[in-house]
């Protein structure tokens, strides 16, 4: 079983394409939370919106979806980024790296499993650019390979691989001299 | 750090174990909470309008063909049906396309004149055998209006047997003509013919001429199938339209010497015989002189004897 897949997933996108709300809901949890860290780091308070629209495309488009775990996985991505790309040209805003979390938006129900989640996620794109951002968490969040991000992302296998590399090494060098 | 190893990290391993990279990693790819799933309802709302939308338009779909089948079946069940209910009618329409063809001037089988009724005559039996020997001679007969009678009753015998033989009244040759009408199309054609058949016993020439000549018209061919259709021969046909005895050419003496008036006239004597007959004429009232061949001798008048 995969760590980021459901556990006898063609049986489960087999049922949620046949109207299966059970099966839905196990795929909805099952990606869901990693979307969503997806679109804070990007978005910060439209992200629950964007998560939702994701899911509205997901759903219309699920009937006629062919593929495995991973190809989901890619689709729900590549589908966010899209959402991204629209929210941006409306709002004409463009995309910077939220290295801090919005904590007003958070309720006091928040957790600290939450807090901790936030915070990591911070931590990845924290320092880097756009690009190495995104290929860092579609990889870290989306658990895409090098090919995989290439392919959404427009950039060769190798391309992907270099920019990651030097990505996390600094996050690493990051971290370390926090700690 | 090498690509190898940040490789490993991404893909959840910690080959070093210290790797804070790989912690945070590991704590950014952690199971989502409640605060992430707050949204779920709404989302799996979203799914489930989804769902019913589409069971919707497919049961839109659905009723559209349905009656759209409906019609279609009807539509090709009428055209069909309609077909064959016409093909059907217009047989049925007309019903003379099944009529036999009238069947022109062709005899029909000829009854023998005699003996071939003797199994159907259901008339009295005197004249019936009478009737049915057409060369009966010698048998007397009854008076004229009782050889009227006679001939009626064993024409109505042998129109039994008529029937039973042919298409009943009616004969092929016209079928529209059936009963009293047959007499009166034919009665002048018997007229002359007993009057032709009466002078040939002159074993005149002439007289001879024009009898064949008469039995060669197409009139009198009809007139012999019409006999036929009755089972009668045509003196015995005409005698029953004229009503009186039938004449038999061959009957010796016929004519000449002995004629009957007719039993159906209004007593008249209209017939006259020949003036050679004059002697031997037997009342209008009786007849029968001569037998059967005596009878009928409806001698048209003006012939002269030769």
């Amino acid at each position: 079983m995969s760590q980021f897949g459901v556990e006898d997933f063609p049986e489960i996108l087999h049922r949620a394409q046949r109207g299966d709300e059970i099966a839905f809901r196990a795929l909805y949890r099952t990606y869901h939370s990693n979307l969503l860290r997806f679109l804070r780091t990007r978005l910060a308070g439209d992200a629950e919106d964007v998560a939702s629209e994701v899911w509205v495309t997901i759903v219309k488009g699920l009937p006629t979806f062919v593929g495995d775990e991973v190809a989901f996985r890619a689709w729900i991505f590549a589908t966010a980024r899209r959402r991204m790309i629209d929210l941006y040209r409306r709002q004409a805003v463009r995309p910077q790296v939220t290295t801090e979390l919005d904590v007003e938006d958070q309720t006091l129900a928040t957790s600290s499993a939450q807090l901790e989640i936030d915070e990591a996620v911070a931590a990845l794109v924290e320092g880097l650019t756009e690009e190495q951002a995104e290929i860092v968490l579609l990889r870290v969040l989306g658990g895409l390979s090098a090919k995989e991000v290439g392919i959404l992302v427009g950039k060769t296998e190798a391309s992907v691989r270099v920019i990651q590399h030097r990505a996390l090494v600094k996050i690493a060098e990051s971290l370390k001299d926090k700690a | 750090m090498d690509p190898d190893e940040i490789e490993s990290i991404l893909g959840g391993g910690d080959p070093l174990g210290t790797s804070r990279l790989a912690k945070v990693i590991r704590t950014a790819r952690s199971a989502p909470t409640a605060a992430e799933l707050a949204r779920e309802d709404v989302d799996v709302a979203a799914f489930r309008r989804e769902i019913l939308g589409r069971q919707a338009q497919r049961q839109r779909v659905l009723s559209r063909f349905t009656p759209l089948k409906i019609a279609a079946a009807a539509a090709a069940f009428v055209v069909v049906g309609g077909g064959f209910t016409v093909a059907l009618t217009h047989t049925l329409e007309h019903p003379t396309t099944h009529v036999v063809p009238r069947q022109a001037a062709t005899p029909t089988k000829a009854q023998p004149t005699s003996g071939s009724r003797d199994s159907k005559s259901t008339g009295s039996t005197g004249t019936g055998s009478k009737a049915s020997s057409s060369s009966a001679t010698g048998s007397n007969t009854p008076a004229s209006g009782q050889t009227s009678t006679a001939v009626s009753g064993g024409g109505t015998s042998k129109q039994g047997n008529g029937n039973g033989n042919n298409r009943g009244q009616g004969t092929t040759i016209a079928p529209g003509l059936t009963g009293s009408t047959v007499p009166a199309s034919y009665r002048g054609l018997c007229v002359s013919y007993q009057d032709a058949s009466s002078q040939a016993q002159a074993v005149s020439k002439s007289s001879t001429e024009a009898l064949h000549k008469l039995q060669k018209s197409t009139k009198f061919m009809r007139l012999a199938e019409s006999a036929l259709n009755q089972g009668l021969t045509v003196p015995q046909f005409c005698s029953k339209i004229l009503g009186t005895s039938t004449v038999s050419p061959s009957v010796p003496g016929f004519g000449l010497n002995s004629t009957t008036t007719p039993s159906t006239n209004s007593g008249s004597t209209s017939t006259t015989s020949a003036p050679s007959n004059s002697g031997d004429q037997t009342d209008g009232g009786s007849s029968g002189t001569g037998g059967d061949g005596g009878g009928g001798g409806i001698v048209s008048a003006g012939i002269p004897a030769k």
